[in-house]
């Protein structure tokens, strides 16, 4: 999630923001990665329903492009159009730097969400 | 009074007994868990002979044909013994100072003779110099044969879709 928190940094994770909501676009999530306590920081980027791509680098989401103030770095990624299913979000971290094949970025179930990040 | 202090002692004793000494399915599962990750890590100094004995003795935890499936790689096929101790030996090749450990395990019982794990399998070692750590999720199943838990396949989880 470079550069919007560094490697090496605390983070705390609040449990309780989706009690009474559903994550939202652009909400910075904690994910369960493996088992109870393997955690992946996110960024989603999609709700169900959203179509999601990249072009040259470049974020489409419904058809529109994206201007993303908070990535620094981009790499020419290409993924071909997808719709995030029902119960699910679409997740990728802001450092995009790095070759696609090596960014852990996908749909995933809501309930694998644990929460929110504070701060 | 004391009688009573003392019958109760003897039960607790006996129940402690029970329950911390003498084996039972889980503890086998567990142990057996324990000993894949020993025979699958290696230090960067292990011998050839050693190396061999750890695979070898790694694929003995296995039934004879056991699936792996690799869901983020869509690999699935079918390993005998043979084939588990040639892949170990590949590992140990390609990460030759890598620790594994099995962490946050959960074992369930849906019938006699059959046993269900969910466990995060931790990789923390060095490749070309750069130190590294991994983790995966790690679903896996085993049968009880002959009185031996061995493993009977495993699933590598993959969560995000692309």
């Amino acid at each position: 999630m470079d550069p919007t928190y560094k490697n090496g940094s605390f983070a705390l994770c609040w449990r309780l923001q989706y009690l009474f909501s559903e994550p939202k676009r652009g909400d910075i999530v904690t994910v369960r990665f493996a088992g109870r306590n393997v955690m992946l920081l996110k960024r989603i980027l999609g709700v169900p329903g959203d179509t999601i791509a990249f072009r040259a680098g470049q974020l489409y989401r419904n058809g529109q492009k994206l201007d993303e103030a908070y990535v620094v770095h981009h790499s020419p990624w290409e993924l071909p159009e997808r719709t995030v299913k029902p119960g699910h979000v679409y997740l990728i971290g802001d450092n995009r730097g790095t070759v696609m094949k090596r960014h852990k970025f996908g749909q995933v179930e809501t309930s694998r969400v644990i929460g929110g990040v504070i701060p | 009074m004391n009688r009573k202090v003392l019958a109760l002692c003897s039960i607790l004793l006996t129940a402690a007994i029970f329950f911390f000494l003498l084996p039972g399915d889980e503890k086998e599962i567990r142990h057996n868990l324990a000993l894949l990750a020993k025979y699958s890590s290696s230090a960067g100094d292990e011998g050839t002979l050693l190396t061999l004995n750890k695979a070898r003795s790694a694929a003995r935890l296995c039934t004879e044909s056991t699936p792996i499936a690799i869901e983020s790689l869509h690999l699935k096929q079918q390993l005998s013994r043979k084939d588990i101790s040639d892949h170990i030996l590949m590992l140990k090749k390609m990460l030759p100072d890598t620790r594994f450990t099995f962490n946050d395990i959960q074992i369930d019982f849906p019938e006699a003779n059959k046993a269900l794990l969910n466990t995060t399998l931790s990789l923390d070692g060095t490749t070309k110099q750069q130190r590294f750590t991994d983790a995966y999720e790690l679903r896996s199943t085993l049968v009880k044969i002959d009185g031996e838990w061995l493993f009977s396949s495993f699933t590598v989880v993959e969560f995000m879709e692309r």
